[in-house]
Order: structure tokens, then C-alpha cells, then sequence
């Protein structure tokens, strides 16, 4: 067994978080959550000349051939710096869609420009009616010649007020909870048709309100489904990784809090009960990691259903386990920690977000119960229970 | 044992929920209220004369039982209006009524009564919350006045309050409890400056209050000099019966179920069902404990050890049902400061959720509580 990072590895993970130790202050972070992009443009094109977007991407695609595991090591640094820029929007959500699905051509026309930083492209894939059924879809994709028309109504589309382009999820065919019938459509936000509302997101960063009317669409490669669920599940272990960060943070300046602040004459840190309070949050950070190293591992399986049990495992967990450790920082701050001053209350609310994104632990845990009975369908263990 | 509402009682019932239809205020209720907002709520309950619930008739209150506030605390929350600002009410007037002077009741409990003056709490300091009677801030006596200098923190609406009551070290000699005053203070008096807080909802409630050389007149002071640990004590005892605000939450449990009807992947989840019966059982614990401490105040009888854990489990279950809300919105609750997507009522879900996180720290932390219950309910 060997659960550590190559040399490589750690080497990267301690350079991203240099770079967003001094390119992003929690008083530089105050100020980007109050701009309309709510991101650093600047900080973005910086990213973009160390080739962080390119990190997930193959050599064949111009990226740096960087597998998952690179890819939650810079999430937990995100998560840990509070970093809101679009990262996941673009190079998660948005570009591993297109290494998956699209033709040699549509890449080439849209990859470089997703690395470098000039171009954003948003994945609108989510609709309130189906909560978080990822495949549940009752925006249309009809064919007329070559060409395509999308009719519908898009969700959370996250960074999508500065997105050049969108990536529509859209249906063909069955019905709207069918798995089969979906593809991916490239659109430009300001086709005609297109419209969007703009919304600030709880935690920083900004999403929109995509409303499609008749809109001119080109499709990416094939049947989508199967493309789109595994890219969600991709990005929520990202944001379970980008968690993990944040309450790291929380627990080593709660604890670093408890040292300092004085009540009743000596250190908060030297009552029973919140030394208690701060190690099982201690515990639950442990935990998380172990879940994250879980995923790291298994997202590598030949096995679609184990690298799905495992997304869905870890984000149940995380998501009670991040709920404990954000709340109780909180508390154990006082007064100070709910208030905009301090950068407690941002993490709370990052990790409030993060609960919600692309499922919550019921969602995850109904999901794993019911892979795990798939697969004793398969396995003959049910047979006799219908 | 009878728990059923008597007859006069439900009349009143239907009076007070008939009126509070004809004059529920037009702007739509919000976390936080402007001046202009909290006033002209507050003085239309109190044209009415209902404004000071809790007070005896011979100070202009509506002289009501613990049942009849409670029934006014339920519709109250059940017609979804404006919570009237505590300070004034349900703080200083109390404080007043039982350590003040005739001359001070006759300065300040009119304008309590009838809405003219917003007050605010100045106890706690930068290096003195769960351990206040280590407070700072100075009031020393020059001549008829006293002049005060330190600083207020987390004092909640102090940027709409024109009074403010203090607790202030007069003494610096003895225990620490001791040499605490209880002083009133007027917010425009030159000295005071007000700097805001923002809160983690993104709201303005909280604020920072610094006195410099502040000149007060020594009349402004509460009780006798070095007094004031007492009246403190005597205020946090004050709310038994509504501390855990059981009306509140039976309103949330409503707002919660509408929700739920309201949508068919929720309406159609057994879990659903299940998590809200659950936060209702705890609600139903919660509310027949808070009726064993009315009973008692009803009949006069000291708090019982039934009122010891409202507090910590009223704000515990004010916590569940928020978090609850923000689950039950998915995507719903994810916009910040921005205008629903999807069903109106959870575009203030997170907001509420965040700033509900303060419920368990104010008013003394829900630990403080414990070391308190810890020593009073079980000796130890
Ligand atoms: C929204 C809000 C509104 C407020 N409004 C007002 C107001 O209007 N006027 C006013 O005067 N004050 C107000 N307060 C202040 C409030 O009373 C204090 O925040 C509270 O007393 C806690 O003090 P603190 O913030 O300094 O935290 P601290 O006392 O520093 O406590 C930090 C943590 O340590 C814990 N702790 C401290 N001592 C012990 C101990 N002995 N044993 C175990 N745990 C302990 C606490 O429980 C808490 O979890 C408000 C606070 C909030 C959040």
C-alpha cells in the first residue's frame, strides 16, 4: 500500500499554493467578490501563462497530460486560498465535455483559447425541475438540415456572465428522465435567441438564468449521457477536494483562534468543551481526507459504477462532515465569525455552496444505494427478492 | 391538566388575527428593517396599543397574560409580520419599570411605549463577550455628569437606535463584577461614533460603537452606582417564556410544508415527509416545555428547571429548519443577493441560514448556557 504523492505531485500541489498565497490576500478576495465578473481577470491570464488550465487535459489536446489526482490537488489549494476564479466552470465542467465528446475540429477550434485564458465557455446542463438528476432535461434539440435549434430553459449555469460560448445540454429524443436521446450544443451567447440573467453565487462567482429561444446550435460529437455524468461526477470530486482545502483552513485558524483569544483570563483553547469541539472537527477533516484519497485512487477504475460509488460516497460524507466543521468554526469564534470582516464567514458560506452543487448527501447516498443494488441485480443476489 | 384556550381567550385569538390581516405592514418582511420600516410598524402596533406586550397597564402596556402574549407571539408569526425591535420592549423598559426612578420612567417609558425612540444594547466589548463582566469601557464621575470612554461591539441596530443602554465599569477596584453600571445613553450625544459591521448574510445589523469623552448626565444612571451586574442578571432571567421562540418555528414548519406541496419532487419524497415530521416532533418537545414555564409564570411561580434548556433548544431547532430550507431549494438557495430563480422563498433561504448561525452566540452562547445549566440544574 502507498498512499503518498510522487515527488511531482507534492512539488505542484506546493507551487499552486504559492501562487494563490501571494496572488490572492483575503483582502484581494474581498474586492473580486464585489466585481460584476466576480473574478480576477488578471489573476486568470496569470493562471493561464503557468498553463493551469491546461493541467487536465492530454498532450494530444495541448494540455499537460495531468490525470485527476493533479487536478483535486489544485481543487484542495483553491479550496484552501478561497480562489473564486472560474476554473471549474471552464476547464471542469466546460472542458473536460469537450475532450470527451467533440470532433478533432471542434476541439482544436476550442481548446486552446479554454487553456490560455481568453476564451470561457459555460456547461448549462442543470434545470430546477429535476433537482439533481443529471440527466433530466427538458430543454429540446431539434435537427432541421444540418443544423440545430435549442428551446428551453437552463439553470445555475455557473460563470456563465462571462462565458464567450455556452455548452448546452439539450434533448433529442424520450423522455425527459431517459438517460439515452441527449447531446452537447455549442452556442454563442450572443446568438439570437440567447438570454440570460445574471446572478451572484453564494460563496463567490456568478452564474445565469440561460433562456433559449429557437436558438442556432452546433452539436458535439454523439450521444451525451454518459459523457455528462461522468463529468459532473468529475467535478464534484473537484468541489469535494476544494472542500477539503476550505476546511482545512477552517480547523488549523479555529484552533490557531482558540490559542489567541482570551475569555474568562486564560485561552479559549483551554475549556474542555471546545477542545473536544475542535478535535472531532479534527476527526472530520481527517475523515474527509481519507475520502478524498478514496477518490483519487478509485477514479482510475476500469469500472464506471465504482468510480461512480466512489464520487457519490465521498460527496455524502463531505457534505455532513463540511456542514460539522464550517458551523462549528463559526460558533466557536463568536461574534467575529459571523461577519463579512473575517474570512471564516466566506469559508462557511463556500462550503454552504458547495453542499448544494450537483447534489446534495441525499442525493449521493439515493445514488450509491441504488448503484449497490444494480450491482447485486447483476450479481444474482437479488433474485429472489422481487 | 387543560390546555384548551378558554373561551375569552380564543376570542382574543380572532381579534388579533383579524387585525394583524387589516394591518400588516406593506413592505415585504426582510432580515433587516430600515428605521423609517421598524418605526412605522412599531407605531402602528402601538396606536393600537399593543406595541408593549409584556407590560403592565399602569406603563401603557396591554397588561396580558403569558397566554394572551402567547397567542399574540403565534399569530404574530403566523401572519409573517416584522419582529419588533427587543431593545427598547422587551430590554430597557423591563430594566426601567424595576430599577429606574420616577423621573426616568416619566423620560423614557412613553417613548418606548409609543414608538418615538429606538434603543439599542451596549454590553458587549471587543474583549468582553462571553465573559462580560470583564468589560472595560469607563464612566467616571465629574461633577453632575459622568463621562464615558471605550468601545461597544455586535451592538445590533445601533446605527437606527437614538438611545442606547450601557453597561459601564465605574469601579475598577474590586471583583469584576462589581463596578458595573447601568447607564443611558443618547446616541447623539458628541463623543459617540457608530462604524458598521457587515454580517455574513451581507446585511448591516451589527456595528461598533467608540465613546470619547462622552459627557453624561449622572441621571442617566440606572439603579445605584456599581449596581448594575444585578440588573443584567435580572434582564437575561427576563424572557423565560420567550426565549425559545417556539412561535417562530411553528411558522417555519408551515413555510416549509408549503414548499414541499408545492413541488413535486419534493411532495412525492417520503424523506421529505419524514425530515419535516421530525424537526415538528421537535418542535412539539419544545413548545410543551415552553408551556410548562408559561404555566408557571402564569401562576407565579420561579422559573422551573423546564426553562433552563429553551434557549439552547429553541435556537438549535431555529438552525435545523433554516438549514433545512436551504436543502429542500437545491440550486434555489445557490444565487446570492440576487433576484429567485425558481420558487421566490428560497432566494433568502441562505442568507437566513448564514445569519441564523448568530442565534446560538448572542444572548450569552449556547456553551455559556451549558456551564450555566451545568452548575444551577445539576450542583456541578
Ligand atoms: C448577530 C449578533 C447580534 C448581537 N447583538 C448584540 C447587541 O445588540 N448588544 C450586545 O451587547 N451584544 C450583542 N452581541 C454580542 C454577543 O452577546 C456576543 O457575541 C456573545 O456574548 C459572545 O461573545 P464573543 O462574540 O466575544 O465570543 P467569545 O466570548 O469570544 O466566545 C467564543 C467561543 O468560545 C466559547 N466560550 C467562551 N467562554 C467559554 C467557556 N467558559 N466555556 C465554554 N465555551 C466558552 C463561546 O461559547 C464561543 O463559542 C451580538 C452578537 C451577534 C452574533
Amino acid at each position: 500500500m502507498d498512499f503518498s504523492f510522487t515527488e511531482e505531485q507534492t512539488l505542484l500541489k506546493d507551487s499552486f499554493q504559492r501562487f494563490l498565497q501571494d496572488a490572492y490576500g483575503f483582502e484581494d478576495y474581498r474586492k473580486i467578490i464585489e466585481t460584476e465578473q466576480g473574478y480576477s481577470a488578471d489573476t486568470w491570464a496569470q493562471m493561464g501563462d503557468l498553463q493551469w488550465q491546461g493541467l487536465p487535459f492530454s498532450d494530444a489536446d495541448g494540455g499537460l497530460g495531468y490525470g485527476h489526482i493533479e487536478l483535486l490537488l489544485l481543487a484542495e489549494e483553491m479550496g484552501r486560498g478561497l480562489c473564486v476564479e472560474p476554473y471549474m466552470a471552464n476547464v471542469v465542467l466546460a472542458g473536460q465535455t469537450i475532450a470527451k465528446l467533440a470532433s478533432a475540429e471542434q476541439k482544436s477550434a476550442l481548446l486552446p483559447g479554454l487553456m490560455d485564458g481568453s476564451r470561457q465557455i459555460s456547461l448549462a446542463h442543470a434545470e430546477l425541475g429535476g433537482r439533481y438528476q443529471a440527466l433530466w432535461c427538458e430543454t429540446s434539440a431539434s435537427e432541421q438540415g444540418d443544423s440545430w435549434t435549442l428551446k428551453g430553459h437552463k439553470s445555475m449555469v455557473l460563470n456563465a456572465p462571462n462565458a464567450d460560448q455556452f455548452l448546452v445540454v439539450a434533448r433529442i429524443s424520450g423522455a425527459t428522465d431517459e438517460a439515452t436521446g441527449l447531446g452537447v450544443f455549442l452556442i454563442d451567447k450572443d446568438a439570437s435567441g440567447v438570454s440570460l440573467k445574471a446572478n451572484k453565487v453564494l460563496g463567490g462567482g456568478v452564474a445565469g438564468e440561460l433562456s433559449l429561444n429557437n436558438v442556432a446550435a452546433q452539436r458535439l460529437g454523439g450521444e451525451a449521457g454518459e459523457v455528462i455524468e461522468d463529468v459532473l461526477d468529475l467535478a464534484t470530486a473537484y468541489s469535494c477536494a476544494d472542500a477539503y482545502g476550505a476546511m482545512q483552513a477552517l480547523l488549523a485558524k479555529t484552533a490557531e483562534y482558540s490559542k489567541t483569544r482570551k475569555q474568562f483570563g486564560m485561552p479559549l483553547g483551554a475549556f474542555q468543551v471546545l477542545q473536544h469541539r475542535m478535535v472531532d472537527m479534527f476527526i472530520e477533516v481527517q475523515q474527509s481526507q481519507s475520502m478524498i484519497l478514496m477518490v483519487m485512487l478509485r477514479l482510475s477504475d476500469s469500472d464506471r459504477a465504482a468510480r461512480q460509488k466512489a464520487v457519490a460516497a465521498c460527496k455524502a460524507y463531505m457534505h455532513k462532515a463540511s456542514k460539522y466543521v464550517a458551523q462549528q468554526a463559526v460558533q466557536l469564534h463568536g461574534g467575529i465569525g459571523v461577519t463579512e470582516e473575517l474570512d471564516i464567514g466566506h469559508y462557511f458560506r463556500r462550503l454552504t455552496a458547495f453542499g448544494s452543487l450537483f447534489g446534495d448527501r441525499t442525493h449521493q447516498l439515493r445514488r450509491l444505494a441504488a448503484l449497490d443494488k444494480a450491482q447485486r441485480q447483476a450479481q444474482g443476489k437479488l433474485a429472489n427478492a422481487a | 391538566m387543560n390546555l384548551e384556550f378558554s373561551a375569552e381567550e380564543k376570542a382574543f385569538q380572532q381579534e388579533v388575527r383579524e387585525w394583524l390581516r387589516a394591518n400588516k405592514p406593506d413592505f415585504p418582511p426582510s432580515l433587516t428593517h430600515s428605521r423609517e420600516q421598524t418605526l412605522a410598524w412599531e407605531q402602528t402596533l402601538a396606536s393600537k396599543g399593543w406595541l408593549a406586550t409584556g407590560w403592565p397597564k399602569q406603563y401603557g402596556g396591554t397588561g396580558w397574560t403569558a397566554t394572551q402574549r402567547y397567542i399574540w407571539d403565534t399569530e404574530c408569526a403566523l401572519a409573517n409580520v416584522p419582529g419588533v425591535n427587543p431593545f427598547g420592549v422587551s430590554m430597557c423598559g423591563p430594566v426601567i419599570m424595576a430599577f429606574g426612578n420616577d423621573e426616568q420612567k416619566a423620560e423614557h417609558l412613553p417613548h418606548i411605549v409609543n414608538a418615538t425612540r429606538l434603543w439599542c444594547q451596549g454590553y458587549s466589548e471587543p474583549g468582553s463577550g462571553s465573559d462580560l463582566a470583564s468589560l472595560k469601557t469607563r464612566a467616571e464621575r465629574d461633577g453632575d455628569d459622568y463621562i464615558v470612554n471605550g468601545q461597544k461591539i455586535w451592538t445590533t441596530s445601533a446605527h437606527i437606535a437614538d438611545w442606547i443602554f450601557c453597561l459601564v465599569r465605574t469601579d475598577a477596584s474590586g471583583r469584576k463584577q462589581e463596578g458595573i453600571s447601568f447607564l443611558l445613553i443618547d446616541m447623539k450625544t458628541p463623543g459617540i461614533e457608530v462604524r458598521e459591521i457587515r454580517s455574513i448574510d451581507g446585511a448591516h445589523h451589527l456595528n461598533e460603537v467608540f465613546f470619547k469623552d462622552v459627557r453624561v448626565p449622572a441621571k442617566n444612571l440606572v439603579g445605584e452606582e456599581g449596581k448594575g451586574w444585578t440588573i443584567a442578571k435580572f434582564l437575561l432571567g427576563h424572557e423565560r417564556t420567550t426565549i425559545a421562540g417556539v412561535p417562530l418555528c411553528q411558522a417555519q414548519i408551515e413555510e416549509l410544508k408549503v414548499l414541499r406541496d408545492a413541488d413535486p419532487n419534493l411532495r412525492n419524497d417520503p424523506k421529505v415527509d419524514e425530515d419535516i415530521a421530525a424537526l415538528e416532533v421537535d418542535l412539539l418537545a419544545l413548545e410543551y416545555t415552553n408551556l410548562r414555564a408559561l404555566e408557571r409564570a402564569e401562576s407565579g411561580k420561579p422559573p422551573g428547571p423546564e426553562s433552563s434548556g429553551l434557549k439552547i433548544k429553541g435556537t438549535e431547532l431555529q438552525q435545523a429548519l433554516a438549514e433545512y430550507k436551504v436543502e429542500m431549494g437545491a440550486y434555489a438557495s445557490l444565487p446570492w443577493q440576487a433576484e429567485a430563480i425558481g420558487e421566490a422563498a428560497y432566494a433568502q433561504a441562505t442568507a437566513a441560514y448564514n445569519i441564523g448561525r448568530a442565534s446560538t452566540i448572542y444572548g450569552g452562547t449556547n456553551e455559556i448556557q451549558k456551564n450555566v445549566l451545568a452548575k444551577f440544574a445539576l450542583g456541578l
